[in-house]
């Protein structure tokens, strides 16, 4: 299945989604050490993102999202890509400074039609999203 | 996005390699935004807590700054290890960077070159950075955005500190979201009728905020049943946790908000999409979240989260009035260094440190390093911000304990033995 959606920042790149339905913030929520959702409070503690197609629906919380990204994207934790519903300013930001292919505003509803483990393939330049499979 | 032939040489490198790198973060994110155009900022405040690297390439070739800017409270290594002998040999705190010496004043040298102002406070209202209404102010920290927004009717978009930065070097910032006066108006009526706001503690209302923030998610809120004598305080309170576990940048108060006089007008006319009727128990909720430690088990007391206005320090010193810190308990107060210096005039300084409490121009949550580097591990706090942080910067290894500045005083301070 393919969608089209609009670019946030643009790049390529391609991995097995992990599917988070809340919003997501790099800090508070990102171990940049490890890349994995650091918060004991988040559904999905110790899940890795480190190249992963990160799927959510919006940013939230903290400004220093960025920073976080920045010392991910150095310690090469990031995920390889991420795709959301609506991008705010900040999530925006964090794709941008860290250089991770991200689009949004897809045709589809990337939490619905898209499950944790398929294998995603973005081209963020163009806005497409391959859903590949299993 | 059209931009000006001004924007164009600074995005074709003309002014350097910094500039060039500031405009072409600001295209790309304005594009991904839909933004038509770049508009003029106001003033834009900005963290010295930045990756070293980051900020030589955004900063590379610029001699000066586009716009007045100005910092947010930052761990400074050298002060705390001269004065209290605590070392961070990190790169970063509590998730933020810079708790390294040799980066911190590596990263300040560059930005008092640029003149930027060391303001170290997340409230820049408290010390004379006061936006006027339509003032376009790019800040980083979002309780800062949300204020002033909500308090100052100026236009605060939410936004990183990447934009703050870029925005610093080229004075401009991409159209978009609360900049545009069509996305100002309110989405959710907030009800508070089951709610006795009357008699509302700041505690009281950071656990209102806190839990209107999550359910808002980024959408607009406004807030019917609130006193329209709201303090500057009450308003700091209620308005700084709506970013915490949501992205609600704008808040009107009926009465306060500048843009809205009445009800009506903060809606645009327009129905609200959706009521959220906030009860008794919802607040409860948030406040048994924020208490996962027994009050017995407290190490600290921390205030000032965003940091304190100057009747936040009267009222504290008035507490601690012939009280002394309890055996092995500390205090911790965050007040910008313009604050302090009143307070300081007024006696509240000396009240509050005779108790042997720290006032700190240093962000007491996020960076606060005596949870994140010496380790403390159960604080007590009269901020929903500052509880929540806590907890999730520390990946839940701190717990907390939330009352108001009063319940705090009252745990961790002892009636002083008077001396004849």
């Amino acid at each position: 299945m393919k969608l089209k959606g609009h670019t946030v920042n643009p790049g390529k790149a391609e991995g097995e989604a992990v599917v988070v339905n809340i919003p997501f913030s790099f800090l508070g929520e990102l171990d940049a050490a490890t890349g994995k959702i650091a918060s004991p409070f988040h559904e999905q503690f110790g899940q890795s993102l480190k190249g992963k197609v990160l799927v959510f629906p919006t940013g939230k919380g903290s400004s220093m999202g960025p920073v976080i990204g920045w010392y991910a994207m150095k310690a090469g934790n990031n995920p390889a890509a991420m795709i959301c519903i609506e991008a705010e300013s900040i999530i925006a930001s964090v794709a941008i400074t860290a250089s991770i292919p991200m689009v949004h505003k897809l045709d589809k509803n990337p939490l619905e039609v898209i499950k944790s483990g398929d294998y995603v393939k973005v081209d963020a330049t163009a806005g497409i999203v391959e859903i590949v499979g299993k | 996005m059209f931009l000006s032939d001004e924007e164009k040489r600074m995005l074709e490198g003309k002014y350097g390699a910094g500039t060039q790198r500031a405009m072409t973060f600001l295209k790309t994110l304005g594009e991904a935004l839909d933004a038509e155009k770049m508009v003029k900022v106001t003033s834009a405040h900005i963290i010295s807590a930045l990756p070293t690297e980051y900020l030589e390439q955004m900063t590379e070739g610029v001699t000066k700054t586009r716009t007045m800017v100005s910092l947010m409270p930052c761990f400074d290594p050298t002060y705390w290890r001269e004065k209290y002998g605590i070392v961070s040999k990190e790169e970063t705190i509590g998730g933020v960077g810079l708790a390294n010496e040799k980066q911190y004043v590596k990263n300040m040298v560059i930005l008092r070159n640029l003149n930027v102002l060391p303001t170290f406070t997340c409230t820049p209202y408290t010390v004379g950075i006061v936006p006027r209404h339509n003032d376009v102010c790019v800040w980083a920290g979002t309780s800062g955005q949300n204020a002033a927004n909500s308090m100052f009717g100026a236009r605060a978009p939410r936004e990183s500190i990447a934009t703050c930065v870029a925005s610093s070097i080229t004075g401009v910032v991409p159209y978009q979201g609360l900049l545009k006066p069509e996305n100002r108006f309110a989405e959710l009526l907030i009800n508070t009728e089951e709610l006795d706001i009357g008699n509302f503690t700041l505690a009281d209302y950071g656990a209102l905020g806190y839990y209107v923030g999550k359910v808002a998610r980024i959408r607009n809120v406004v807030f019917d049943g609130l006193p329209n004598t709201m303090t500057i305080e009450q308003c700091k309170y209620l308005t700084s946790p709506l970013t915490v576990d949501g992205a609600c940048t704008m808040c009107h108060m009926v009465g306060v908000t500048p843009e809205a006089p009445t009800l009506e007008a903060a809606l645009g006319g327009k129905k609200a999409k959706e009521v959220v009727r906030v009860s008794k128990k919802d607040l409860q909720g948030v406040r048994d979240m924020f208490t996962n430690a027994g009050g017995n088990e407290v190490k600290l007391a921390v205030f000032g989260c965003p940091h304190c206005t100057i009747m936040e320090l009267a009222e504290l010193a008035s507490l601690l009035e012939g009280r002394r810190a309890k055996e092995g308990i500390q205090l911790m107060v965050g007040v910008s260094n313009m604050t302090y210096a009143l307070a300081k005039e007024a006696g509240y300084v000396d009240a509050i440190e005779k108790v042997g409490a720290i006032l700190t121009n240093c962000c007491v949550s996020g960076q606060n390093p005596l949870v994140h580097i010496i380790g403390v591990n159960v604080v007590a706090t009269n901020s929903a911000r500052g509880a929540r942080f806590f907890q999730t910067q520390t990946a839940g290894r701190c717990r907390t304990y939330y009352g108001d500045m009063k319940d705090c005083v009252g745990l961790v301070t002892a009636t002083s033995e008077r001396s004849y």
